[in-house]
C-alpha cells in the first residue's frame, strides 16, 4: 500500500464517519479512570462554576480562584479546544447561527442547567455518568430528577414545534463550513492545545503544589474533547430518545460507559492508588471513597435534577454536551454556556445563604456513600459492602435497560 | 427529479430541533407527499435515517454540499 493510501485509510477510519457512541463511552470512561488515578474523576459543572466566579466575582470586588489553578476549569477549556480541533480535522466545523428564538432557548436552557447543577451539586457526570460508578446515593436521586425534567422538556419542545414553529424558524447563517483548510487548521489547533501543558511547571516543588495534577487534567481534557466530538457522545440524547423516537443506542452507550467506569472506580475506592497526597483514609471514610459522593440526598438532588433536566433538553446539551458542541461551532450552545456562567455563581451565593438558614434540618444535602448503607446492614464487612453497592448499580442499569427495550418495541413512552 | 410538496429549512439548528420539526411537519402532511429538508447539524444525518425507519417513512435521497445536508422524505404512514 502506498503511503498516501495508508494515510487516507487512517483518516477515513478516524474522521470519515462518526464513531459509534459506545466506543466513545468506553474511551471516555477509561480517561475518567485515569483522571481518578491522578486525583478525581471526570466532572464538568465545578469547572464552569469557576469560569462564572471569574466573571462575576471581580464585579463585586471579590477574588476568584484562577482558572489555571482549578483543574476542572482547565479541563473544560481543553474539551472545547479538543472538540474544535476534531471538528476541523473532520471538516465538520462551521459557525452555525440559528434563529433568534433558538439562541434565547440556548440561554434559558443554560441558566436552568446552571441553577440545577448548583442546587443538586451535580451535572450529568457527577450526578450520573461518574456518580453511579462512584456509588453515590445522591447520583441516583439526581438521575431520577434528570429523567423527569427531560420528559417535561420533550413534551414542551414537541408542543412548541406544533403550535409555535416560528420560534425555531427565521434567518440563519452558517459560515466557514466544510472548507479544505480545515484539517490543517485542526492539526494546528491540537498542537496549540498541547502547548497549554507548558503553562504548568513540573519541578519537584511544583509537583507538591498540584501543578502535575493541572497538567494531567489539561492533557486528558484535550483528548476527551476530541473523543466527545468524534463519537457525538450525548447524555441528553440517552435520556431523551426513549421519550421521542424510542431509539436506544445512546442509552446503551451510556450504560456501557457506566459499567466500564464501575470497574475502575470500585477498584480505586476499594484498594486505593499509591498517590500519597490524595489518599489519606481507609475503608469507606477516606478521600478516594468520598470522591464524587456529593451532598444531594435527597431534596437538593431531585429538585436540582429536574431543573437541570429541563434545561439540558431545551439547550440541546448538558454541561459537557454544550462544551463540545460549542467547539464544533454551534452558536446555540455558546449561549447555553453563557447562561451557565451567569447562573452558577449567582445560584451558588444564594445556596450558601439558604443552607445557613436551614442548617440542622436533615435530608436536604446529605452525602451518602452506597457501601456505607450496606456496611450498616452487613456488620461492617468491607468487601461485602462494596459488593452490595456494585450489585445495586448493576440492578439499576438492568432496570433501565429493560424499560428502554420494552419501550423500543411498544413505544409506550415515546411521544413521537 | 421528484416533485417537492413541502420544504423544511433546519439550517443552523442544533439537535434535537431538526427531528422535532421534521416530526411535526410530516405529521401535518398527507400520506404520499414529499418533503425536502435542509440541515447543518452533523448529527442530523443519522437521526433522519433512524427517524424514517422508526416512523415507517421513506428516505428517498440524502446529499451533502458545502456542509449543508439535504434529505428527501416521503410520508408513507
Amino acid at each position: 500500500m502506498s503511503e498516501k493510501g495508508m494515510f487516507s485509510e487512517v483518516y477515513e477510519v478516524l474522521f470519515g464517519d462518526s464513531w459509534k457512541m459506545w466506543i466513545g463511552a468506553i474511551i471516555l470512561s477509561f480517561f475518567s479512570i485515569c483522571l481518578f488515578i491522578i486525583i478525581s474523576p471526570w466532572g464538568a459543572s465545578g469547572g464552569v462554576l469557576n469560569w462564572g466566579d471569574n466573571v462575576i466575582k471581580p464585579l463585586v470586588n471579590e477574588t476568584a480562584t484562577e482558572i489555571t489553578k482549578n483543574r476542572y476549569a482547565m479541563l473544560n477549556i481543553m474539551i472545547v479546544i479538543g472538540a474544535l480541533s476534531s471538528a476541523l480535522m473532520a471538516k465538520q466545523f462551521a459557525v452555525r447561527i440559528p434563529p433568534l428564538g433558538e439562541l434565547v432557548k440556548g440561554l434559558i436552557g443554560g441558566v436552568l442547567i446552571g441553577v440545577g447543577a448548583i442546587i443538586g451539586s451535580s451535572c450529568t457526570l457527577g450526578g450520573f455518568y461518574s456518580g453511579w460508578p462512584a456509588m453515590s446515593v445522591g447520583a441516583f436521586i439526581f438521575t431520577i430528577g434528570l429523567v423527569i425534567g427531560t420528559f417535561v422538556a420533550v413534551l414542551y419542545l414537541m408542543w412548541e414545534a406544533d403550535k409555535y414553529p416560528g420560534i425555531s424558524a427565521g434567518a440563519t447563517k452558517t459560515f466557514l463550513g466544510a472548507a479544505n483548510w480545515q484539517p490543517i487548521a485542526g492539526v494546528i489547533m491540537f498542537i496549540v492545545g498541547l502547548g497549554f501543558l507548558f503553562l504548568f511547571p513540573t519541578g519537584p516543588a511544583d509537583i507538591l503544589e498540584g501543578s502535575m495534577v493541572m497538567m494531567g487534567f489539561t492533557f486528558f481534557g484535550l483528548l476527551i474533547g476530541f473523543v466527545l466530538q468524534r463519537s457525538r457522545f450525548c447524555i441528553v440524547r440517552a435520556l431523551r430518545e426513549p421519550f421521542m423516537t424510542g431509539e436506544t443506542s445512546a442509552a446503551k452507550a451510556v450504560m456501557v460507559g457506566i459499567l466500564f467506569g464501575l470497574f475502575g472506580f470500585v477498584t480505586i475506592k476499594l484498594f486505593g492508588v499509591f498517590f500519597p497526597l490524595s489518599f489519606t483514609g481507609t475503608g469507606t471514610t477516606g478521600y478516594a471513597q468520598s470522591m464524587f459522593v456529593f451532598g444531594n440526598v435527597w431534596i437538593s438532588g431531585i429538585l436540582g435534577g429536574i431543573i437541570f433536566g429541563i434545561g439540558m433538553t431545551i439547550a440541546g446539551g448538558c454541561v459537557v454536551g454544550s462544551l463540545w458542541r460549542a467547539g464544533e461551532g454551534q452558536v446555540k450552545l455558546w449561549f447555553s454556556i453563557i447562561g451557565m456562567v451567569i447562573a452558577m455563581p449567582l445560584t451558588n451565593s444564594f445556596k450558601t445563604q439558604f443552607l445557613e438558614w436551614t442548617s440542622g434540618k436533615a435530608n436536604i444535602t446529605d452525602a451518602i456513600f452506597l457501601p456505607d448503607i450496606f456496611s450498616d446492614l452487613l456488620d461492617g464487612n468491607l468487601l461485602f459492602s462494596y459488593l452490595g453497592a456494585v450489585l445495586f448499580v448493576l440492578v439499576a442499569l438492568a432496570i433501565w435497560y429493560v424499560i428502554i427495550k420494552w419501550n423500543e418495541k411498544s413505544g409506550k413512552l415515546s411521544r413521537m | 427529479m421528484v416533485d417537492i410538496d413541502v420544504t423544511l429549512d433546519c439550517k443552523g439548528l442544533s439537535c434535537p430541533m431538526p427531528i422535532v420539526k421534521l416530526n411535526s411537519t410530516v405529521k401535518k402532511m398527507e400520506i404520499g407527499q414529499i418533503l425536502e429538508m435542509f440541515g447543518t447539524d452533523p448529527g442530523s444525518k443519522k437521526d433522519v435515517v433512524l427517524w424514517c425507519k422508526r416512523k415507517g417513512n421513506e428516505l428517498l435521497e440524502t446529499s451533502e454540499e458545502g456542509g449543508i445536508f439535504r434529505f428527501i422524505i416521503q410520508r408513507k404512514k
